[in-house]
């Protein structure tokens, strides 16, 4: 004889109604081999449900929280002034340890930037805070990596510097006219992926009421792809860092 | 968001928290992963949270996204796949194989056996879709509508995974037990007739002609 296989799975999952539990229950009287496989079934069932449940660390929903906000920020309503002229930003970037924040998500971009150029096989980062973190405590093999003033071409632009490597991020007022370039989507967000006039790639987004526009100061040896990618990762970072 | 909506997502996902920890530590084996997945899946909810259906399964819906998520994070790199790819020769060879002497009870072992390691040991050896499965229907009480959602896959698919995957842990269960000298081996997993078969849908059970 065959089995009814098709009616112990749902038997043993509580998923039958009464009549059908009960033709059921009269199979398995009538068959042991079937009821041996019940039991197995059961046995399993019972033991996992006997596992005391895993509890979530209270970091993680702090963390998650964070997120949360970093998310709520993206679609903030522009503010009515224009953003802090740079060395205004920059010397907040600077003073003391609340600077540890910004500069830690600093650090981050510029280190993830690093790592994808070098490694563009490389898993995703892992949570952005935890990083930086870590980054800030550990130093850098490959140079100081901090945001600094140079000789930019406008008061609205911050440097980000690695070793030999520096990224421009020109911020303006969110909203002021469509971006430019072909959307994508990177990590839950959209970017808009472009070229400067000089041909250099760009990539641009809103977040919490201000245009960030990335872009290398100087073209790397790098493919496209890559290098568009270090920048999606470099925005990435700068909005879910992104402080008002 | 606006607060409403930010504070509804609170109170219905983040209550969720410690069943997406559980699945996803069972995934990823890891509790540094398992916390990233989790972010990253609350991350994804609470900007699709728009798109959720109030009165549908809010655990369906999350446990979808944390499946997604998991594939693109890690299911990629292949690193489930070995082990799960031995363990389903090696029950294939079994059900296959001649009917021998009547087993003797695992069940007997079992309960020797210093259980939660083991099971979660066990359970890190599943394949990724019966581990799956298996957890969302023992360990978290969805229903086979919710998993077939969650899995986004056909409820025979889903009975089928949880047959299989049931099966599996038994047989490394068991497979414990013997090597501790608390079972004795057995010649082979002797299944009686159609206990290879799988299970097709509740549906089609239903709608079937009766002897």
């Amino acid at each position: 004889m065959t089995h009814d296989l098709h009616t112990l799975q749902p038997f043993i999952d509580g998923e039958l109604t009464d009549a059908e539990h009960a033709e059921v229950e009269a199979q398995l009287a009538r068959d042991p081999a079937l009821r041996e496989l019940a039991e197995e079934q059961l046995k399993i069932r019972q033991v996992l449900r006997d596992l005391p449940k895993a509890t979530a660390p209270q970091a993680l929903r702090a963390r998650v929280l964070l997120e949360l906000d970093a998310i709520d920020r993206e679609h903030a309503p522009a503010p009515a002034a224009p953003p802090p002229p740079r060395f205004a930003r920059l010397r907040a970037f600077l003073r003391g340890a609340a600077v540890m924040v910004p500069a830690g998500a600093a650090a981050l971009a510029l280190f993830v930037v690093t790592r994808s150029l070098e490694r563009p096989s490389a898993p995703p980062a892992a949570a952005p805070r935890d990083l930086a973190v870590r980054i800030v405590d550990v130093p850098d093999a490959e140079g100081p990596i901090r945001p600094v003033s140079l000789a930019t071409p406008t008061a609205d632009e911050v440097v980000y510097e690695v070793g030999p490597r520096r990224f421009i991020d020109r911020r303006g007022r969110a909203g002021a006219g469509e971006l430019p370039g072909a959307v994508q989507v990177y990590r839950g967000a959209s970017y808009h992926l472009g070229r400067a006039a000089d041909g250099r790639l760009t990539v641009a987004f809103d977040v919490g009421g201000v245009r960030h526009t990335l872009r290398e100061e100087v073209a790397l040896a790098a493919p496209p792809e890559q290098r568009v990618r270090s920048l999606l990762e470099l925005g990435h970072f700068v909005r879910t860092g992104a402080r008002p | 968001m606006d607060a409403a909506a930010r504070r509804a997502f609170e109170s219905t996902v983040l209550a969720q928290v410690d069943s997406l920890f559980g699945m996803a530590l069972r995934l990823t084996r890891s509790r540094a992963e398992a916390e990233d997945l989790v972010q990253e899946t609350l991350v994804r909810a609470y900007r699709f949270w728009a798109s959720f259906r109030p009165g549908s399964s809010v655990r369906a819906w999350l446990f979808t996204i944390l499946r997604n998520t998991f594939i693109t994070r890690y299911h990629r790199e292949g690193r489930e796949r070995a082990l799960a790819e031995g363990l389903e020769q090696e029950l294939d060879v079994l059900e296959g194989g001649p009917v021998a002497a009547p087993a003797p009870s695992p069940e007997q072992a079992l309960g020797q056996l210093a259980l939660r390691e083991r099971i979660d040991a066990a359970l890190g050896r599943l394949q990724p879709d019966y581990r799956m499965a298996v957890v969302l229907a023992d360990i978290e009480g969805l229903s086979y509508k919710e998993i077939a959602e969650a899995m986004e896959c056909p409820i025979g698919t889903v009975m089928s995974r949880i047959y299989r995957g049931r099966k599996a842990l038994h047989k490394l269960l068991y497979d414990q037990a013997v090597e501790q000298g608390l079972a004795a081996p057995r010649p082979s997993d002797a299944a009686p007739e159609g206990a290879d078969a799988e299970p097709v849908s509740l549906a089609a059970y239903r709608k079937r002609t009766r002897p």
